[in-house]
């Protein structure tokens, strides 16, 4: 049996696929290293919901036929990853991360499953994520079946939420890649908070068949990686049209870096005063270099605005009704009440009460959002803000005291306690970009004190290659992706 | 400058004073007392509920989901 070197733990998915294509490892010793790999240090962040060793072995036997007949069937042949507890498995719990629903067993396999499995991935494991992906306006990072979150980079620290379990195990090297799933701030912030790379796509372009519903109108499903070029490779075959999902756009991402637009052409937007006074002191300096490294780049940046508009508000309201709607038998019920989160547990009793009237009214204030933003990207091609704009917060502390976590998401951008803020520059970018239903990437920019921070650029309706080409752009000159949390 | 001289009495003084403490009384009651996970829940829900009503929104406005036969 060859040995598998230690550095494939971080080794990027092209690196990973070279590999086995040059048979300096077979799939199932890959497999092998990962799951002993998951399964001994995910427990220490909280971040393993369930190993999936023995259909792994199998189906990285099948790779490995398939590598030895030179059947190529995708970049992603052989190579192991993990999914968030928010994905059905067939004939394994999937628990939504919630003790309600310890027991659930689905027949199926998440559709975004069944499209990794036909492009040779390996399935090694599911992932810790915050209970019902933080539905109710979650307020302690506790608020998960395995318990906080930890951060790799420091495990006093959160790994940031809903997606929590996949931003760690990245970071930990437990697996290559995760899928995670943002209805508002999901995939961005954990990312952010572990220094990965995660891609929220376009609303639409990926499947939710097989996934807990939180939003009807906001859920995505995304990865989070080591690259921007690896989550191109695994957007590429997770997207596409799916009929049995109602929000399906139809539409496909293919990957094509030669056809991205020049970097000199670009129009990236930014504003000043988010970089220089809304980051957390400690993390302006890191900031800074990165948006130095960003105008190295040789795109043309220009500053500019949000426009005016309750984006906290409206977010929370559509995450409460849909939430309550998509729950509501598990509220009325009394189950509920097993949650972990008791603020949680109250969000959503109070949202079954939420006037129809106040949905209805955020709906349509979202349709002028999509409208301003659509105008918006006719003048700047990329807005580029923080992911977040501070480092992931102690890992047991109340979030309302750490972050001010909106209804329904970590960072939604909604208002802290004393009124709505003024909207500034792009600092509510995470609500207003998961109501427009436009795609992020958030690239690791430095560490402060140890912990990662990271940029976002968001971009129109499916312009994810421009994203991921300024993502790579970026990752060129920098090597904040490729750096490892502390042994 | 001018100022202004009010005479008190000590009936008023003793009812400013008992008021002041019932006051601060109330306060360290909240400071003690954290707000219960109920009442905080529903204070998210009013304050989106204001913002969303402060917003001046055009009466043609339709909601950002289409219905299709």
């Amino acid at each position: 049996m060859a040995h598998v070197p230690d550095d494939v733990y971080f080794a990027p998915v092209s690196e990973l696929s070279e590999r086995l294509k040059k048979r300096e490892f077979s799939s199932l010793e890959l497999t092998r290293a990962f799951c002993d790999r998951l399964e001994k240090l995910g427990p220490r962040y909280n971040a393993l919901a369930l190993t999936l060793r023995e259909q792994a072995v199998r189906q990285a036997d099948q790779a490995d036929d398939d590598l030895k007949r030179e059947r190529y069937r995708s970049p992603l042949l052989g190579v192991p990853y993990a999914v968030k507890d928010l994905l059905a498995v067939a004939k394994h719990p999937t628990t939504w991360g919630a003790r309600p629903y310890v027991a659930q067993v689905f027949p199926e396999d998440a559709e975004v499953v069944k499209r990794l499995k036909k492009a040779g991935a390996i399935l090694i494991g599911k992932l810790g994520m915050v209970e019902l992906a933080g539905g109710g306006g979650y307020n302690t990072p506790a608020a998960s079946l395995q318990g906080p979150g930890l951060n790799p980079w420091d495990r006093s620290r959160w790994a940031g939420g809903s997606s929590s379990g996949s931003g760690s195990a990245v970071a930990a090297g437990l697996a290559p890649f995760a899928l995670g799933s943002e209805t508002s701030g999901s995939i961005l912030t954990p990312s952010a908070f572990c220094g990965v790379t995660g891609l929220r796509p376009t609303y639409g372009l990926v499947s939710r068949v097989g996934a807990m519903a939180l939003s009807w109108t906001l859920d995505k499903i995304g990865p989070m990686g080591r690259s921007a070029e690896d989550c191109a490779r695994v957007l590429q075959v997770i997207s596409g049209g799916d009929s049995d999902d109602p929000g399906s756009a139809g539409k496909r991402f293919y990957y094509v870096p030669q056809f991205a637009p020049k970097l000199n052409e670009l129009k990236v937007a930014y504003a000043p005063g988010d970089f220089a006074e809304w980051a957390d002191p400690a993390t302006r300096g890191a900031f800074e270099q990165a948006l130095n490294v960003v105008k190295g780049l040789g795109v043309k940046l220009v500053e500019s605005k949000l426009p005016d508009f309750p984006y906290g508000a409206a977010v929370g309201t559509i995450v409460n009704a849909e939430g309550a709607s998509a729950f509501e038998d598990l509220i009325r019920s009394g189950q509920v009440d097993q949650l972990a989160d008791k603020r949680q547990v109250a969000g959503l009793k109070a949202s079954l009460e939420l006037p129809a009237v106040d949905y209805l009214r955020a709906m349509r204030i979202r349709r002028l959002i999509q409208q301003a933003l659509r105008k918006m990207f006719y003048d700047v091609d990329v807005i580029l803000t923080p992911a977040r704009n501070n480092v992931a917060p102690k890992a047991n502390e109340p979030l309302d005291r750490s972050l001010a976590v909106g209804t329904g998401s970590a960072g939604a951008g909604a208002a802290p306690s004393g009124g709505p803020p003024p909207v500034q520059g792009f600092r509510q970018m995470i609500a207003a970009g998961n109501l427009a239903g436009i795609p992020a990437l958030s690239l690791p920019c430095g560490l402060v004190d140890g912990l990662p921070v990271a940029l976002s650029v968001a971009g129109p309706a499916f312009s994810e290659n421009t994203l991921v080409a300024l993502g790579v752009a970026f990752q060129t000159q920098t090597d904040w992706h490729r750096r490892r949390p502390p042994a | 400058m001018r100022t202004m001289s009010k005479r008190v009495t000590r009936r008023e003084l003793a009812a400013a004073l008992g008021a002041a403490a019932g006051m601060l009384g109330d306060a360290e009651a909240q400071e003690t007392r954290p707000e219960s996970d109920e009442a905080v829940a529903q204070r998210g829900l009013k304050r989106s509920h204001d913002a969303l009503q402060a917003f001046k929104l055009p009466v043609e406005t339709e909601p950002a989901f289409v219905f299709k036969a």
